[in-house]
């Protein structure tokens, strides 16, 4: 019988793929909200979510904080360095083009990892996971199939948060301000909306959620401080898969590229895993040049 | 036979529909306009006659040939060119060299020192021969005007569809580039130009085609469509009198 | 961005930058092996950094230039040693192979917008590197260990000035490119690709041959890089994990300022050797320094960025033609006192 057809086989991936949607959601979430919002094309949004784990990975090795209490510091510390950048280095930069910015993200992301390698690598050598008192318990499912606590809580938090956004973008002044600015700049300041600082709360809330998504990534899955750049292009390829710019697409995308992240790992190994989204990213490219959806 | 002929073209833009059934034939040498309210579908149809965008129904034929999805370059090699309403050189490129890329890439594949040459002699012809050596950046609106005129005239286009060549030019400026117009004209080039207001080409063109909602409304000469009590009601109005 | 900002004909400046290079070389041969070693890698990097520049000045952004830096790399390794090829024809004939990469590249980027030909360029150099460690092509690349190549069948005295000549001749390239036909035509999509096409360009088939071309050249650079410098290829060459490989183009590029291959060459000798010498000294100090001296590198790249996006060389020709300029200036000012005083 075909491997992929056992019981446990398929509840694990199932399991795996549910973990992976949720992450690379919060992830390109925050991604699809700063290009929607600020025309931003962010490279150094993984850095800031492998910065986020190594935040929460302080408080809780050093400090003694519970792995999901340390995301609260996590988020404020990447909040605010997500506002510096912005601030000192992307808003002055909009003149220059978009080729200028990317470039600048780039610059961003060989700053922030190199800086991290420098206090990491002595220390730690290698990669390292964040430390859960939880670890090693859990449910079990049929066939044997353990969801631990870190998994279930995991895929809670995630998608929780994802409901507390959606309710924000689509139900209060707030959000609808934010969604109608990403999808008419010009229309949104003459309307009265203060741009600039949607700007900033744009930004602060992108920054915020890719550092969720690096504390439960890390509680789950070793990372180093060259981690951000897989977990960029994962991002990009949920948002290009998903539609620029588009919150529900983001969803669609995430399920697809986290389902066949996990699945393909499984069976036909780690590299073809990490590999599977770039196929599909570039079948994309080469059948949709703009993406799934035009506009952005 | 005409030389473009546009039949039952539709363009929209998800629910917006830019061109609805539009029809339109222009014969070699003619000159002529077409007029029409803001959104009446005018630069659209340019950019679907250009390749820009493909029509989502219709045909388009270019001296007998099918190019309604040619892509644009090709239908520049044909010898189709237009200016844009908002004027598009290229920034990195003297004056000269803006137009000599014209002649290197148009109808006929020129090497450099030949299009040079050309370019020189059609700067002289829209008198922007003094500004050869500049860049685009330092040219006023009424010479950039010139300038893509003169990338027109150096693809040795057969027609060219100028997208509001008065747009933000008055008095000397406008006389200026319409006499330019003219003298192209008078040099066998056919001629498509979209204007806003009637007044621009009432002396100037043959045949007056006016655009409403995507559709044709009216044609005919000047004066049979000034007179036009459709186009007197359904555009032109009230306002007819102050332009 | 801008092309216009040359200073001097075309004649004068090809002899300076021969100047410079063969200054560069003999400098450095004067000063010993490790200063030739270093005069070595500038010449890979200018042969490097001007493919990365070539894309750029065609509106392509190419975020994952190591693709082909790596491929020209492993080509040569691998027809040098799992084919019996002579090192020397394979330092060129490997590049072919970087060559039709950047064909099947630049077919896809040539359909794409501004920042989409980025994340399709960098998405691809995962997927190189993880070739590369792949088990089945272990007996050509040996894997994560990497491979050692051949010594390159020259007298050592004749690297330097063999990776002079190259760079030279890639130089020649990308100026002979400017001045055709080709040249006027990648300048006109570099400034609006719609307008290009009205003018009759094919942009598509334009950017997909400078991609080509792009191809070779970082391929030829990567294969120089190994020939005449490492003799080792890793898996790494690819710009994964660590981006390095694909960022050091654009850092010299930018810094030294990509609308001009004088700027770019500016850029690659100002910079390597300062690189090499903040790492070394770093590295002296702690086992990371050399992460340290690229954070400074990052930030020396933003602030170029955000204060002189044009570079080196473009800031000083533009101080140059506005010194110029005012000169025009006050000539004219002379010329009309003297008629005014002359009536």
């Amino acid at each position: 019988m075909a491997a992929f057809l056992i019981p446990s086989y398929l509840i694990s991936t199932t399991l795996y793929g549910l973990l992976f949607t949720s992450i690379y959601l919060l992830l390109a979430t925050g991604l699809t909200l700063i290009f929607g919002t600020l025309k931003l094309v962010n490279f150094a949004h993984g850095d800031l979510m492998v910065l986020g784990a190594f935040v929460a990975f302080l408080f809780v090795t050093l400090e003694g904080w519970s792995p999901y209490l340390a995301m609260v510091p996590a988020i404020l510390v990447i909040a605010g360095i997500g506002v510096l950048i912005y601030r000192f280095t992307l808003r002055p930069a909009v003149k220059a083009g978009p080729v200028n910015m990317i470039l600048l993200t780039i610059g961003i992301s060989y700053i922030l990892e190199n800086a991290l390698a420098y206090y990491f690598l002595p220390v730690y050598r290698t990669g390292v996971e964040i430390p859960s008192p939880l670890r090693g318990t859990g449910i079990l499912l049929p066939s044997n199939v353990l969801l631990t606590y870190d998994e279930f809580l995991t895929i809670v938090i995630s998608w929780a948060i994802m409901g507390v956004l959606y309710y924000w973008l689509f139900r209060t002044r707030q959000g609808i301000a934010i969604r109608a600015l990403s999808q008419n700049p010009v229309g949104a300041s003459i309307s009265g909306i203060d741009v600039n600082r949607l700007s900033y709360l744009t930004f602060i809330v992108g920054s915020a959620l890719a550092a969720i998504a690096g504390t439960l990534y890390g509680i789950m899955f070793t990372f180093n401080p060259f981690s951000g750049i897989l977990l960029t292009l994962m991002a990009f390829a949920v948002m290009i898969l998903g539609g620029v710019g588009s919150i529900p697409g983001t969803m669609v995308g995430s399920i697809i590229i986290g389902f066949a992240t996990s699945f393909v790992s499984y069976y036909m190994g780690q590299t073809w895993g990490e590999a599977i989204a770039f196929i599909i990213l570039a079948v994309i490219l080469l059948v949709r040049p703009s993406g799934i959806f035009r506009g952005g | 036979m005409s030389m473009l002929e546009v039949s039952g073209v539709v363009k929209r833009f998800g629910g917006l529909t830019a061109l609805n059934g539009v029809e339109l034939s222009v014969r070699g040498g003619e000159l002529v306009g077409i007029i029409g309210p803001n959104g009446a579908g005018k630069t659209t149809l340019v950019n679907v006659v250009m390749g820009v965008y493909y029509p989502d129904s219709g045909r388009i034929t270019f001296d007998g040939h099918d190019i309604t999805r040619m892509p644009p370059h090709r239908r520049a090699k044909m010898g189709l060119s237009r200016t844009y309403q908002v004027p598009r050189p290229f920034n990195d490129l003297k004056v000269i060299d803006n137009v000599a890329v014209a002649a290197m890439y148009g109808s006929k594949d020129l090497p450099v020192g030949e299009a040079r040459e050309i370019a020189e002699d059609l700067l002289r012809r829209v008198r922007l021969a003094e500004r050869a050596e500049d860049y685009p950046e330092s040219l006023s609106v009424v010479e950039l005007r010139k300038l893509e005129l003169a990338r027109a005239l150096a693809q040795e286009a057969k027609l060219v569809f100028l997208d509001e060549v008065s747009a933000g030019l008055v008095g000397e400026d406008l006389r200026e580039v319409l006499s330019v117009v003219r003298e192209l004209h008078e040099g066998g080039m056919t001629i498509v130009m979209i204007e806003h207001v009637m007044k621009v080409i009432f002396n100037l063109a043959e045949r007056i085609v006016v655009m409403m909602n995507g559709q044709k409304l009216a044609e005919g000469t000047p004066s049979e469509v000034s007179s036009d009590a459709r186009v007197v009601e359904s555009y032109l109005g009230r306002r007819w009198s102050e332009v | 961005m801008s092309m216009k900002l040359d200073l001097g004909s075309t004649f004068i400046r090809a002899i300076a930058v021969a100047v410079v290079l063969a200054i560069v070389a003999a400098a450095s041969t004067i000063m010993g092996t490790y200063p030739t070693l270093i005069a070595i890698t500038i010449m890979v990097f200018f042969v490097y950094s001007l493919s990365w520049s070539l894309l750029a000045n065609t509106g392509m952004v190419s975020l994952g230039q190591a693709l082909f830096f790596a491929l020209g790399a492993y080509a040569y390794g691998i027809f040098a040693i799992s084919y019996g090829m002579n090192p020397i024809a394979a330092l060129f004939v490997g590049p072919v192979m970087g060559a039709l990469a950047g064909l099947a590249v630049g077919f896809i980027s040539a359909r794409l917008r501004d920042w989409y030909v980025g994340i399709f360029t960098f998405a691809l150099t995962p997927a190189g590197y993880a070739l590369a460690v792949s088990s089945q092509l272990q007996p050509w690349t040996a894997g994560a260990v990497g491979l050692a190549t051949p010594r390159f069948p020259l007298g050592s005295s004749l690297w330097l000035p063999f990776a002079t000549v190259l760079a030279f001749a890639a130089y020649l390239v990308i100026m002979i490119i400017k001045k055709r036909r080709i040249g006027y035509a990648l300048s006109a999509i570099n400034n609006d690709e719609t307008a290009a096409g009205t003018v009759g360009i094919n942009a598509r088939l334009y950017k997909t041959i400078v991609f080509g071309i792009s191809g070779y050249m970082a391929a030829l650079a990567g294969a120089m890089f190994v020939a005449l410098y490492t003799s080792y290829i890793a898996p790494d060459y690819f710009g994964y994990p660590d981006i390095s490989y694909s960022v050091w183009p654009i850092f010299y590029s930018m810094i030294g300022g990509m609308g001009s291959p004088e700027g770019v060459l500016l850029g690659t000798v100002l910079l390597d050797p300062l690189e090499t010498a903040i790492r070394s000294w770093l590295s002296g100090i702690s086992v990371v320094g050399g992460n340290l001296a690229l954070v400074i590198f990052g930030l020396l790249l933003v602030v170029v960025l955000l204060k002189a996006p044009k570079g080196i060389y473009g800031y000083v020709a533009k101080y140059v033609e506005s010194r110029k300029a005012r000169a025009r200036r006050a000539a004219e000012a002379g010329t009309k006192a003297e008629v005014s005083t002359g009536q």
